[in-house]
């Protein structure tokens, strides 16, 4: 399958997932925008949770990208405790809610027959992000919730 | 229900759901909880417990950990002697059904879906109770 059709594939599973796991953690529908593309596209967001994915056909990196006014409001909704926005209990959390993102996408992705390998997350700062020297071209969908933005980013 | 002093270990290399699972047990008054971060550090743990006279009866699994998963130290358990009557539930995000089948076949107790919510965990491991009170109190063949 080309890469176009996979990401046709990949975005409303994603969405799906998101929109399943946020309403029931933080009893609040996030509102989907629409989907741009863009050529080295970099996020001002402050968290950065990266999934690999390495399957015959298709490789590829999905990034989260959140503000840390979104991570704070997902992960102590989940927690029903507060948490230090600059912790590592927050990173370790917004981490955690990205791994039911794909626990729930791959299930939608798999009745479709698509079967992805899918690293398990891994959660850091954005600024300590090592950013490739190649260009890239990312499908990017950005999402609110609560009034506060954060992104999905497929590099394809 | 379980005990008041039954030991529960929780596996998972999420802090946060390793904190979520723990608090819910609390709620249920269970105090008696150790954390594994994987597979492999619960394995450790399994043996230490053992060998200190104080075995875990009850053991909460995430399925997708670094170094050990989940349905591999399920595997681990149901094939020692020592654990393999130990009430087991794994966590995942996942819900095909293959493994979902998988994990039956391995012989796991219960099986939870993440994101989950108290009343759900309370009321799986209300279930893994009435299904060993069952297997207990049937007559041996």
């Amino acid at each position: 399958m080309p890469a176009g059709q996979k990401v046709d594939v990949l975005i409303p599973s994603f969405s799906r997932a998101i929109n399943l796991c946020l309403k029931e953690i933080t009893k609040t529908a996030p509102k989907f925008n629409d989907i741009f593309e863009s050529q080295d596209w970099k996020t001002e967001k402050e968290i950065t949770v990266s999934l690999v994915i390495d399957s015959t056909g298709y490789k590829g990196t999905i990034y989260f990208h959140f503000g840390k006014p979104v991570a704070k409001f997902i992960v102590e909704k989940m927690l029903g405790e507060t948490v230090d926005e600059n912790s590592l209990d927050m990173l370790d959390g917004i981490k955690e809610v990205t791994n039911i993102f794909f626990g729930l996408a791959k299930t939608k992705l798999n009745d479709a027959k698509i079967n992805l390998n899918l690293s398990l997350p891994m959660a850091q700062w954005s600024k300590d992000m090592i950013h490739s020297t190649q260009p890239k071209k990312s499908i990017i969908l950005p999402i609110l919730l609560n009034d506060l933005d954060f992104y999905l980013e497929v590099i394809v | 229900m379980f005990e008041i002093n039954t030991k529960f270990l929780v596996v998972d290399d999420s802090l946060t759901m390793r904190k979520i699972i723990k608090k819910v047990l609390e709620e249920l008054s269970y105090k008696n909880i150790t954390e594994a971060v994987d597979g492999k550090d619960a394995v450790e743990k399994l043996e230490a417990n053992k060998a200190q006279g104080t075995p875990f009866d009850f053991i909460i699994s995430d399925w997708n950990m670094p170094n050990m998963l989940g349905i591999d130290f399920l595997k681990y358990c149901r094939q020692s002697v020592d654990y393999k009557k130990i009430p087991f539930m794994l966590v995942t995000a996942e819900s095909e059904q293959s493994q979902i089948i998988d994990a039956a076949k391995a012989g796991v107790s219960e099986y939870i879906i993440k994101p989950f919510n108290a009343a759900t965990l309370k009321e799986k491991i209300g279930r893994v109770y009435t299904k060993v009170s069952a297997a207990q109190s049937a007559p041996k063949a």
